[in-house]
């Protein structure tokens, strides 16, 4: 979408317009789910981190003066509304997954289910992936979603979050290698 | 999907993102968007007028300590008074709900116990009650409240009252204080917690903890109020 479109459709979306405003979910939802779920690591607590974020968008909407900054900003609510969310459960971040995945993997793949999920191996990755980010703290995690779930750059990140640009690529820097570590990418 | 960062600073950057993009396609699911924008509003709408009550132009940090003093008074006014409803009359309710609003089910709300008071006689629990679902529903404000072991057995039970259900949105939180008093049974099993019915539904708090008892009231005697139990209306 062209700037000026998107200046008009988030213009119009900000006194109200609900179809405009229902434009911007439908091309934002999914990274925002995604920036959620690995924030909170639950598929329905991402969910329910997202349908928070959107009353919060709407009532604040006004504020966005540059359509540029929108995407970014609707995915750093989404990631404070996941945060939140699962500070208020009292949910726990440690997963307790081995066992029963790796039988519940492997009898989905002894019954011919060909999706990617029910691969194993696929299965086994995304367990791993999942144990690494349970050991970063709620703050690390939001920047590891908005980089690597969302694709926003350094700059973004920084100004969402109140960082420098230097600091995010310094901060990423880190937690990348804690990652390679813990996921065995060398 | 993978969302390749377009500032890379680590050859390790596209590897990881394509893990992240595999690992979050389960969080992504159909939506309805034009329904979700129509929640949004309602909601926003709903949350304006819980400002216009609490006052816009003061702080959230002040608006909550007002709302506490209100309840902390109208309780204080209940266990000084002969019953346990609040002197100051019922709390200011939240949005009244438009006529056709859903009652809100078990699997919309999450009840949470945040603290157990003593008082003379009496255990007071602090409860929040947290909208968890994906659109707006209503409860009574003054459902039926109860005092439950951890079988779900009812130690206390108290009566329900009238008044304009409330409109919650998802994301809203709603607050009260449910006073119990005189329980004379045998010591029951943990975790004592307390639970809100209404209609066909009953919302049951998460106890402070799996070996909680600190919300059992001690016996004032047998000759004592049975089903010494009552609770403030919701309120946000």
């Amino acid at each position: 979408m062209d700037p000026e479109a998107l200046r008009g459709m988030v213009a119009s979306a900000a006194t109200g317009d609900e179809v405009a405003f229902a434009r911007i979910v439908a091309a934002h939802h999914d990274d925002m789910a995604r920036v959620c779920f690995v924030v909170c690591g639950d598929v329905t607590l991402a969910q329910d981190a997202v349908q928070a974020a959107w009353p919060k968008v709407w009532a604040k909407l006004g504020t966005v003066r540059d359509p540029a900054k929108l995407r970014p900003w609707l995915v750093s609510v989404a990631a404070n509304e996941a945060k939140q969310l699962a500070r208020s459960r009292n949910r726990r971040w440690v997963r307790e997954v081995a066992i029963d995945d790796a039988t519940e993997s492997a009898s989905a793949a002894s019954s011919n289910v060909s999706t990617a999920r029910a691969d194993p191996g696929n299965r086994a990755a995304e367990l791993d992936l999942a144990n690494a980010l349970a050991t970063l703290n709620p703050d690390d995690r939001i920047i590891i979603a908005l980089r690597y779930a969302a694709g926003l750059t350094s700059d973004e990140i920084g100004r969402v979050i109140g960082m420098t640009g230097g600091g995010v690529r310094a901060r990423l820097a880190r937690l990348l290698n804690r990652l390679r570590e813990e996921l065995h990418d060398d | 999907m993978t969302n390749v960062p377009t500032d890379p600073i680590d050859p390790y950057e596209p590897r990881l993102a394509r893990r992240v993009g595999a690992y979050t396609d389960q969080a992504v699911q159909p939506i309805d968007a034009a329904e979700i924008a129509r929640t949004s509003a309602v909601a926003a709408r709903g949350s304006g007028v819980r400002g216009a009550l609490l006052g816009r132009g003061r702080s959230p940090r002040l608006a909550w300590i007002l709302v506490a003093g209100l309840l902390i008074v109208a309780v204080g006014g209940a266990l000084i008074g002969a019953g346990t409803r609040g002197l100051l009359g019922p709390a200011p309710t939240a949005t009244p709900a438009p006529v056709a609003m859903r009652a809100c089910t078990p699997n919309d709300v999450d009840a949470v116990i945040t603290a157990w008071d003593g008082a003379a006689g009496s255990r007071i629990a602090t409860v929040e009650l947290h909208q968890i679902g994906t659109t707006p529903c209503a409860v009574d404000p003054l459902p039926q409240p109860w005092l439950a072991d951890g079988h779900g057995t009812p130690l206390l039970t108290g009566k329900a009252g009238a008044g304009t259900p409330i409109t919650i949105a998802p994301g809203d939180v709603l607050h009260t204080l449910v006073q119990a008093g005189n329980y004379c049974g045998p010591e029951p099993a943990a975790p004592v917690t307390v639970a809100f019915t209404e209609h066909d539904a009953t919302f049951v708090a998460t106890a402070l903890s799996k070996t909680d008892l600190s919300g059992v009231p001690p016996c004032n005697g047998e000759a004592g109020p049975k089903n010494d139990i009552a609770m403030h209306p919701w309120a946000p």
